[in-house]
C-alpha cells in the first residue's frame, strides 16, 4: 500500500500522465512475480524503456527511486 | 551485484513485506514476525532467569538440609565414636582399632558434606563477598587441579548485590570446571576490573583453546547457562580460543546492575 501510493504520487509530480503502472498481486498471480524473478514484496520494475530496472522496497526513498527510474542523475 | 546490495538495503530497512520462494508463495509481514520473535527471546530469557533464580533457591534449601540434617548428624556420631574410644579399655585393642576407623570415616563425611553444601550454596559469598569468594575459589582451583591460578581487580571495596553476585560467581565456577575438564592448561587467570561503566570479568587459560563449532554448538549447555546468567544481567559473554593461545571467556556487565554501593567503586 505504502508502495503504491510513493509510487502514484512519484510518477504524478515527474512523469504527468506519461506512465502506466501495472500492479501485480503475487497471490493470485504467482506465475507472472516469478516470470519477472520477483523475491520480495514490494518490487518495482521498469519495464520501459530499456534497459529494465528493478527497485526494492516501499519506495519511501524518492530521491533514490528517481536515480533508479533514470528520472534525474545519480547512482542507478 | 548492486541489485542484491539494494535488496540486502531494503531487507535492513524493514521495507520488505514478504519473501517469495521457489515452490511456495509466502508473504509475510517480516517486520511483525521479526517483533514476534523478539519477543519470544525476551520471554525464554524472562524464564530462563527465573528459572535460575528457583534453582538458587532450591540449592540453598538443599545445602541447608544438608548441613542441619545430615551434617549435626555425623557430628553426633563422631561423639558418639569418641565417647565409645574413651570407654574401650587398652586391652580391648581390636576394638579401639575398629573405633578408630569409624572415627576418621566420619571425620573425611563430615568434610565432604561440609564441601557440597559449599558448593551448592557458597557460603562465602555471603559471608566475604564476591571479591575475596573469587580470590579463594581462583586458590581452591590450584589446589584440586596443581593449575596455578592468579587473580586480579580494581574493585577490591566495591559491594556487590546478592544476584549480580551469585551470577558472577557461578559463571567463573563454571569456567574453572570447563578449564580443569577439557583445557590441557598449565595456567590459568582470572581477572574483575572496571572500565568505564562497566564489570568486566575474564578467565583465561593456556591450553588447547575451545573450537568455534563448540562455542556455537547448541548442545553446549554449560556455555548457554553462562551465557543466559550474562544477558539476565543486560551483559554480554564472548568466548575465543585458539590452538596455542588458549581460551579467553570474557563477560561484560553494567555495573549498575550488579554493583549497590557506586561510590565505593574506585575509578
Amino acid at each position: 500500500m505504502l508502495a503504491r501510493g510513493n509510487l502514484a504520487r512519484l510518477c504524478e509530480e515527474h512523469l504527468k500522465g506519461c506512465y502506466e503502472i501495472e500492479t501485480v498481486n503475487v497471490l493470485k498471480d504467482a506465475a507472472t512475480a516469478h516470470k519477472n524473478n520477483v523475491l520480495v514484496t514490494p518490487t518495482l520494475i521498469l519495464i520501459k524503456p530499456y534497459p529494465k530496472v528493478t527497485v526494492f522496497g516501499n519506495l519511501s526513498d524518492t530521491r533514490r527511486v528517481l536515480a533508479a527510474l533514470r528520472l534525474i542523475g545519480g547512482e542507478q | 551485484m548492486k541489485e542484491a546490495e539494494a535488496l540486502v538495503h531494503a531487507l535492513k530497512t524493514h521495507q520488505v513485506d514478504g519473501i517469495i520462494g521457489d515452490r511456495h508463495i509466502m508473504v509475510c509481514r517480516l517486520k511483525d514476525v521479526e517483533e514476534k520473535l523478539e519477543s519470544s527471546r525476551d520471554q525464554v530469557r524472562a524464564l530462563a532467569a527465573s528459572l535460575q533464580s528457583i534453582r538458587e533457591d532450591e540449592r540453598v534449601m538443599i545445602a541447608r538440609e544438608i548441613h542441619d540434617e545430615l551434617g549435626q548428624k555425623l557430628t553426633s556420631l563422631e561423639l558418639g565414636l569418641s565417647w565409645l574410644a574413651r570407654k574401650a579399655t587398652p586391652r580391648r585393642q581390636p576394638v579401639q582399632e575398629k573405633i578408630g576407623l569409624l572415627s576418621a570415616l566420619v571425620t573425611t563425611m563430615i568434610r565432604s558434606v561440609r564441601r557440597i553444601a559449599n558448593e551448592l550454596r557458597p557460603g562465602v559469598l555471603e559471608e566475604l563477598g564476591l571479591v575475596k569468594t573469587l580470590k579463594s575459589e581462583a586458590r581452591e582451583f590450584k589446589k584440586h587441579t596443581g593449575i596455578p591460578c592468579t587473580f586480579e581487580t580494581n574493585l577490591g571495596k566495591a559491594k556487590f548485590d546478592r544476584t549480580g553476585s551469585v551470577a558472577i560467581f557461578r559463571i567463573s565456577q563454571a569456567a574453572f570446571t570447563n578449564i580443569a575438564r577439557h583445557a590441557h592448561a598449565s595456567r590459568a587467570r582470572i581477572t574483575l576490573v572496571k572500565r568505564n561503566n562497566d564489570l568486566i570479568l575474564t578467565v583465561n587459560d593456556n591450553g588447547k583453546g575451545i573450537t568455534k563449532k563448540l562455542v556455537r554448538s547448541q548442545k553446549s549447555l554449560g556455555i548457554i547457562g553462562m551465557r543466559e546468567r550474562a544477558l539476565a544481567l543486560d551483559g554480554t559473554l564472548t568466548l575465543r580460543g585458539s590452538k596455542g593461545n588458549g581460551t579467553t571467556l570474557t563477560v561484560r556487565i553494567p555495573l549498575s546492575r550488579v554493583i549497590i554501593d557506586q561510590e565505593s567503586v574506585s575509578s
